[in-house]
């Protein structure tokens, strides 16, 4: 089972001039087949945050009717001219009800699509397709920029199909998926370097092992106070991540509980107690205080526990209080 | 609740190096260039053959074209060191042409860049070669942005001359067609700009296939100055598939449309 969580943040300078926000994001699941989708909208297209919002939804909706189809055909051109002309029909019949031109709608898509043990990927211009597997990040898909920095490739550009890619295979040991607009990569993807932020190995493996809408608001929170400090564009970013649903603290067995919470082989059940304790009675926000009187330990050494748990982020704390994002 | 802002930190972000406007000035800083315009001067009777034309020498607190556009360069400087995206963003590199072509300045930011140099006029006007230079010089920038993986803005070149060029006719010629080129490409973005009457404006013509040549109005190299840094700090902060708009309504101020 794969979970979506998705972002899209206006930037400062679309909130100076009161553009709306041009980075769309989409998210289907039928069929057993998940489909995530992001597009950007072109800077100066007037109505280009509809063309972004029609683009993901007509493709993610396509892609999940019609998956085992494309993937069993060979010819990959054929498959890409399928998929484009799809959005752009989508388009031109937007274009007319909105009474502007195809041009107008243009935006960059994005897209990952997961049926079974298989997956298609579609890129067309900017902004970065990533993956991990085996707990290592990898790089998809990079941006496609023309020889200038402002310069990328749309929908609609006439040489869409040329710089469109389009990938297909086995899921095998991949076990998320992240797709980002060239907002979100100034600061999570390094251009230089051809690589993924590191720290984003975290923040999937918190979404797997913690609870996802305070992840998710932890994420967020984040986001809005770091980006607009580095850039003024609009920023988005999805995350499709394998199995979230099956990871529970408390079911997991000793040994287990001594590896993920990184103790010494030599602690001992009394210790994983204390543990448990301060972990069940943050499912609730605690100040220092309150939790040590919950579970009878005094604060010298339920801080010493609530520090450990900090730095390996299963513990958080906001206005003086405590709190776990660990499923119980 | 308030979530703990500490998920992940400005540490944890990627560092990518700001996206760079390069922007070489050619200036013209032949004999004629040394024009008085302004100033406390006596007429000291002599005269001289420079640059083509025949000069009646002054002596006194003068000011001349070519202080006037050095300081119009070091308003440029003053108005990109205090634009906060233009400060990291533009690269200003500055080729001078009279008898022959120099760098004077290679490209360097705003932070690296200390105040105008002192410009000096003398010899006749080898703009050809002067535009070749700049365009030598846009190229190789380039290239060493793409070597160190340092995302670029389409590079600009402003040409300002007062006469007419007199290097060699094959230079010009190449230095023509190459402008030509690169801006029916879309890869230059040029500005060819007439100082006072006697300069060549349908060479300028030549060079600038898109954009018409504008001959600045008395000295208002300031005003000129103070444009193209607003107009950096535009373009540097566009977004992908946005069109520039440059404030050409502000261009009016300082200049003529042909």
């Amino acid at each position: 089972m794969w979970t979506a969580i998705q972002y899209a943040m206006q930037g400062r300078s679309h909130i100076h001039d009161n553009t709306p926000c041009q980075d769309k994001t989409y998210a289907i699941t039928t069929n057993d087949t998940t489909v995530v989708a992001l597009a950007d909208g072109a800077g100066s297209a007037v109505q280009s945050h509809l063309g972004a919002d029609n683009a993901t939804k007509t493709i993610c909706s396509y892609l999940a009717g019609n998956f085992d189809l494309l993937y069993n055909t060979p010819d990959g051109r054929i498959v890409k001219q399928e998929l484009l002309s799809v959005v752009l029909d989508s388009l031109k019949e937007l274009a007319q009800k909105s009474s502007c031109a195809l041009h107008d709608l243009a935006s960059t898509l994005l897209v990952v699509a997961i049926h079974e043990s298989r997956y298609i990927i579609l890129h067309i211009g900017d902004g970065v397709i990533g993956y991990t597997d085996n707990d290592i990040l990898r790089v998809a898909s990079t941006p496609e920029n023309g020889e200038f920095a402002n310069q990328t490739f749309f929908t609609t550009s006439a040489d869409s199909l040329n710089s469109m890619k389009l990938f297909k295979g086995e899921i095998g040991s991949k076990d998320s998926f992240i797709l980002m607009s060239d907002g979100t990569e100034s600061g999570f993807y390094n251009k230089r370097e051809k690589r993924l932020a590191s720290f984003l190995l975290d923040v999937i493996r918190s979404f797997r092992i913690g609870k996802t809408d305070i992840v998710e608001c932890l994420f967020q929170q984040n986001f809005n106070s770091l980006f607009p400090k580095i850039t003024g564009d609009d920023c988005s970013i999805v995350f499709l991540i394998k199995d979230t649903s099956y990871f529970s603290f408390n079911s997991l067995c000793f040994d287990d509980k001594v590896s993920f919470l990184k103790l010494s082989p030599k602690a001992t059940p009394r210790q994983i107690k204390k543990y448990d304790m301060v972990l069940n009675s943050l499912q609730t926000p605690h100040s220092l205080r309150d939790l040590s009187r919950t579970i009878h330990l005094r604060e010298k050494y339920t801080y010493r526990i609530l520090v450990r748990l900090e730095e390996l982020k299963y513990v958080y704390k906001a206005s003086n209080k405590y709190y776990t994002i660990l499923k119980p | 609740m308030n979530i703990s802002n500490s998920f992940f930190g400005e540490d944890d972000l990627v560092s990518n190096p700001t996206t760079r406007v390069p922007v070489c000035l050619c200036l013209d800083t032949s004999y004629s260039m040394s024009a008085v315009t302004g100033g406390d001067y006596q007429f000291t009777g002599k005269t001289c053959m420079r640059d083509g034309r025949m000069w009646n020498l002054v002596d006194g607190d003068v000011t001349t074209r070519i202080g006037e556009m050095q300081k119009g360069i070091q308003s440029l400087y003053d108005y990109l060191r205090n634009d906060e995206v233009a400060y990291y963003s533009a690269e200003i590199c500055i080729v001078t042409f009279n008898d022959t072509a120099e760098c004077i300045k290679p490209f360097s930011n705003i932070e690296l860049l200390n105040n105008m140099n002192n410009l000096s006029a003398q010899g006749m006007t080898a703009m050809g070669e002067g535009v070749n230079l700049a365009l030598d010089l846009l190229e190789k920038r380039k290239k060493q942005y793409s070597e160190m993986g340092i995302d670029y803005f389409q590079p600009w070149l402003i040409i300002m001359t007062d006469g007419e060029p007199t290097g060699d006719t094959k230079e010009l010629n190449r230095a023509i067609k190459r402008t030509n080129e690169l801006v029916n490409k879309k890869k230059l973005t040029i500005f060819p700009i007439g100082i006072g009457d006697e300069a060549d404006m349908s060479v300028l013509s030549r060079l600038s296939p898109r954009r018409t040549p504008l001959r600045l109005k008395g000295l208002r190299f300031c005003e000129f100055f103070e444009w193209l840094g607003k107009s950096i700090s535009t373009t540097s902060q566009s977004m992908p598939g946005e069109a520039i708009h440059l404030d050409m309504e502000g261009l009016k101020g300082w200049s003529e449309l042909l």
